[in-house]
C-alpha cells in the first residue's frame, strides 16, 4: 500500500518536474536575470539624476555625502512649480498636444490607408514624399519654415526674397495656427514615421473583408471608419503615444515658431530662466536636473497607465471561420 | 461608356482611384504648400550668401562658393559625414536584433511586465526631454550639456562598465583582446538600449497584430516553436521591420545627437550663418537620401504583404 502510495506520489513528481516545465523555468530565470540587468542599466543614470535633484546646499559641501543626500530637500522642484506656474502650464500643454496628437494621427491614418489600400497615379511619388518629411531634420528646415510662417501666403511657394510685405501676407508665428496647419495636413514632427507604420500595418491585412464591405454597397470611408479603424487600435494607439511624448517634449517647432505659447517645455528651458541661477554652478545644474524630471514625469504616469490598454492583444473583428 | 441616364459611368478601378487621391489629400497639400515651399528656400539657400538690407536678410545667388568654402576649409565636416556612416553599419543590425529580442520578451506573460515595458519606453521620453534642454541657445546649453555628461559621466555609463570587466579578468593576463570585445559588447549595449526604445515599441505593435489564430492553426498541425518564428511571425512583422530599419537609418544619421546634424544646427543657430548651414545641410541631406533609398531597395523584396 505504502510503495503503491510512493510510486504514484513519484510519477506525479516526475510529471510535474518534466523536460517541458525545466525548460520553461530556465528561461523565466534567464529572462528575469536579462530584464533585471537591463532594467537597471536604464534606470541607474536617472536615480543619480534624480538624487542630485533634491540634494541640499549643505549636501554639497559635505564629504560624506556620496550618494544619498543627508537633507533631501524639494527646493528645487518647488521654485520650478511656482516660477512656471506648473498647473497651468500643464493643462494648457496637455489640452494642447492631446488637440494636436490628434490631429496628426487623424490626417495621418487617412493618408497612410490611401496609400496603403488604392491604386492611384503618383501613389509611389506620394509615399517617398511622405518619408522625404522624415528624413529632412527640423534643424534644417526649421529656418526657411519659420520664414514661410512670418510671411504665410500659400501661393508663395517659390517667392524667395525681395518684396514679402505685410499687404500680401500673414505673419502667423506666435499663434497655434502653424501646428494646426502641420498636423491637420500629416507634415509635423516624424509624421513621416507614422505614416509608414500604419501604411505597413495596413498593407499586411487580408482584402477579403473589405471586399465583402463593397460588395455589400458599403463606400470606401464608411468601410474605412468602420471596418479597418477598429483592428488598427494598437498602431493608431502607438502612433499617438509616440506623436503625444515629442510634442510634450518638442523644443524645436515651438521654440521657432511660437515661443510665447505657455507650454510646459519652453517655459522650462525658456530663455528667461536664467533669472533663478543660483549663481553656483553645480546647484544650477540640480536645478536642470529637477527641470527634466517635472517635464517628464507626468509622460512616464501616462506610459504606465495606457500601456495595457494599447499593447495587450485586442481581439480583432477579422475573419472568423 | 455611358449608362441610361446619358450620365458617364466611371469604372471601379478609377472610382477607386479617385477615392486614393481624396485620401492622401491633406498630405499632397499640405507638402506643397507648406514643406515644399520651405525647401526651396532651404535649397535657395544652399547657393546664396546672405546680405542684409534695410528690409532684413536677402539671398544673393552664388553658385558653388559655398561648396567650394565648405571642402576647403571645413574638414570635420566630411570627416563627420563619414564617421556617422560607418557607426551605422554596426548600429542598424544591433538595434534591430536588440528591439526585436526585447519585443519579444515584453510580449510574453509574466509578473511586472507593465513596468519593464515602462522602462524600456523611459529612453524615449528622456532622449526627447534632453533634446528640448539642449535645443535653445544661450547659456543654457552648456548646463544642459553639464546634465548630459553627469547623466553618462564618471561614476555611470559606458567606461566604467568597460574597465570594470577588463580588472576582473586582469589586465592583459589572457585572451585580452577577447575580453576587450566582450567589454565593448556590454558598453555597446547600453548606447544600443538608448537607441532601440520607438523600434520596440513598433515591433510590440506587429507583434499585437498577429492573429492567434495563425498559431493555434499551426499548433494543431504539430509545429514547433522554431517553425512558428520563421513561417508566421518573422513574415508577418516583415513589414514593420522594414519600418524599423528604415527609422534607425534616420534615427542615427539625422537624430538630433548627430554629430553633423549639430554641426548644421550650429552653423545656423550660433553663427549666424545661415547660407552655410543650408549647404551643409543640403549636402547631407542628398548623402541621406541616397542611403535610405538603398536600404529599401534592398530590403522591400524581403517584405511579405498581405495584399499580394
Amino acid at each position: 500500500m505504502q510503495l503503491k502510495n510512493w510510486i504514484s506520489e513519484h510519477k506525479a513528481l516526475r510529471k510535474r518536474f518534466n523536460s517541458h516545465y525545466l525548460k520553461g523555468l530556465s528561461w523565466r530565470v534567464v529572462r528575469t536575470i536579462m530584464l533585471a540587468g537591463l532594467v537597471f542599466m536604464i534606470l541607474y543614470p536617472l536615480f543619480v539624476q534624480f538624487i542630485s535633484s533634491i540634494k541640499s546646499a549643505s549636501d554639497l559641501g559635505d564629504p560624506t555625502v556620496i550618494f544619498f543626500p543627508k537633507n533631501p530637500t524639494i527646493v528645487n522642484y518647488r521654485v520650478l512649480f511656482d516660477a512656471i506656474e506648473y498647473p497651468t502650464a500643464f493643462l494648457y500643454t496637455a489640452v494642447f498636444n492631446l488637440a494636436m496628437s490628434a490631429l496628426q494621427i487623424a490626417s495621418c491614418v487617412m493618408v497612410s490607408y490611401g496609400l496603403a489600400r488604392f491604386k492611384f497615379k503618383g501613389r509611389g511619388l506620394v509615399f517617398a514624399l511622405s518619408l522625404f518629411t522624415l528624413i529632412v531634420p527640423p534643424q534644417t528646415i526649421m529656418f526657411p519654415m519659420f520664414l514661410r510662417f512670418k510671411y504665410f501666403n500659400p501661393l508663395y511657394i517659390f517667392k524667395l526674397t525681395g518684396s514679402f510685405s505685410a499687404a500680401t501676407t500673414l505673419n502667423l508665428t506666435g499663434t497655434w495656427i502653424p501646428f494646426l496647419l502641420l498636423s491637420l495636413t500629416a507634415i509635423g514632427f516624424k509624421n513621416g514615421l507614422f505614416i509608414f507604420m500604419q501604411r505597413q500595418y495596413f498593407r499586411n491585412q487580408p482584402v477579403a473583408i473589405e471586399e465583402a464591405a463593397y460588395v455589400d454597397g458599403c463606400g470606401p470611408f464608411r468601410t474605412f471608419v468602420s471596418i479597418m479603424l477598429p483592428g488598427a487600435l494598437p498602431i493608431i494607439l502607438t502612433t499617438f503615444l509616440l506623436s503625444f511624448v515629442w510634442g510634450w517634449n518638442d523644443m524645436f517647432y515651438t521654440q521657432a515658431l511660437a515661443p510665447e505659447l505657455p507650454l510646459l517645455a519652453s517655459k522650462m528651458f525658456g530663455v528667461a530662466f536664467e533669472a533663478f541661477s543660483t549663481g553656483s554652478p553645480v546647484m544650477d545644474a540640480y536645478l536642470e536636473n529637477a527641470k527634466l524630471f517635472l517635464l517628464i514625469f507626468p509622460l512616464i504616469i501616462l506610459y504606465i497607465f495606457t500601456q495595457r490598454h494599447f499593447t495587450e492583444s485586442i481581439e480583432r473583428s477579422g475573419l472568423v471561420g | 461608356m455611358f449608362n441610361k441616364k446619358g450620365k458617364r459611368s466611371i469604372s471601379l478601378e478609377s472610382k477607386k482611384a479617385m477615392s486614393g487621391y481624396v485620401f492622401v489629400a491633406p498630405f499632397v497639400i499640405g507638402f506643397i504648400f507648406i514643406f515644399f515651399s520651405s525647401f526651396i528656400f532651404f535649397i535657395a539657400m544652399a547657393f546664396s550668401e546672405q546680405g542684409m538690407s534695410n528690409e532684413g536678410m536677402v539671398l544673393e545667388f552664388c553658385g558653388l562658393k559655398n561648396y567650394e568654402e565648405l571642402f576647403l576649409s571645413n574638414m570635420e565636416y566630411v570627416k563627420s559625414v563619414f564617421a556617422s556612416l560607418g557607426s551605422l553599419l554596426i548600429r542598424l543590425p544591433s538595434v534591430l536584433l536588440f528591439s526585436f529580442m526585447l519585443a519579444v520578451v515584453l510580449n510574453q506573460q509574466f509578473k511586472g511586465r507593465g513596468l519593464v515595458r515602462a522602462v524600456f519606453f523611459l529612453p524615449v521620453v528622456v532622449a526627447s526631454g534632453i533634446a528640448a534642454s539642449t535645443g535653445n541657445s544661450g547659456g543654457l546649453l552648456d548646463n544642459a550639456q553639464m546634465m548630459l555628461q553627469g547623466m553618462m559621466g564618471d561614476d555611470t555609463g559606458a567606461q566604467n562598465i568597460t574597465e570594470s570587466i577588463i580588472s576582473l579578468f586582469g589586465e592583459g593576463s589572457y585572451g585580452s583582446v577577447l575580453i576587450e570585445g566582450v567589454a565593448a559588447v556590454v558598453a555597446g549595449i547600453y548606447d544600443i538600449a538608448q537607441a532601440s526604445g520607438v523600434q520596440i515599441l513598433i515591433f510590440l505593435a506587429a507583434l499585437q497584430t498577429i492573429p492567434s489564430s495563425l498559431y493555434e492553426a499551426s499548433y494543431m498541425d504539430g509545429a514547433t516553436g522554431w517553425e512558428n518564428f520563421w513561417k508566421i511571425t518573422l513574415p508577418m512583422i516583415s513589414p514593420m521591420l522594414l519600418v524599423n530599419a528604415v527609422y534607425t537609418v534616420i534615427d542615427a544619421l539625422v537624430g538630433a545627437d548627430n554629430a553633423v546634424v549639430t554641426m548644421v544646427y550650429n552653423m545656423g543657430a550660433k553663427q549666424t550663418n545661415y547660407t552655410m548651414s543650408a549647404a551643409m545641410g543640403l549636402l547631407y541631406f542628398v548623402v541621406v537620401v541616397v542611403v535610405i533609398g538603398l536600404l529599401m531597395w534592398g530590403l522591400s523584396r524581403l517584405v511579405y504583404y498581405e495584399d499580394n
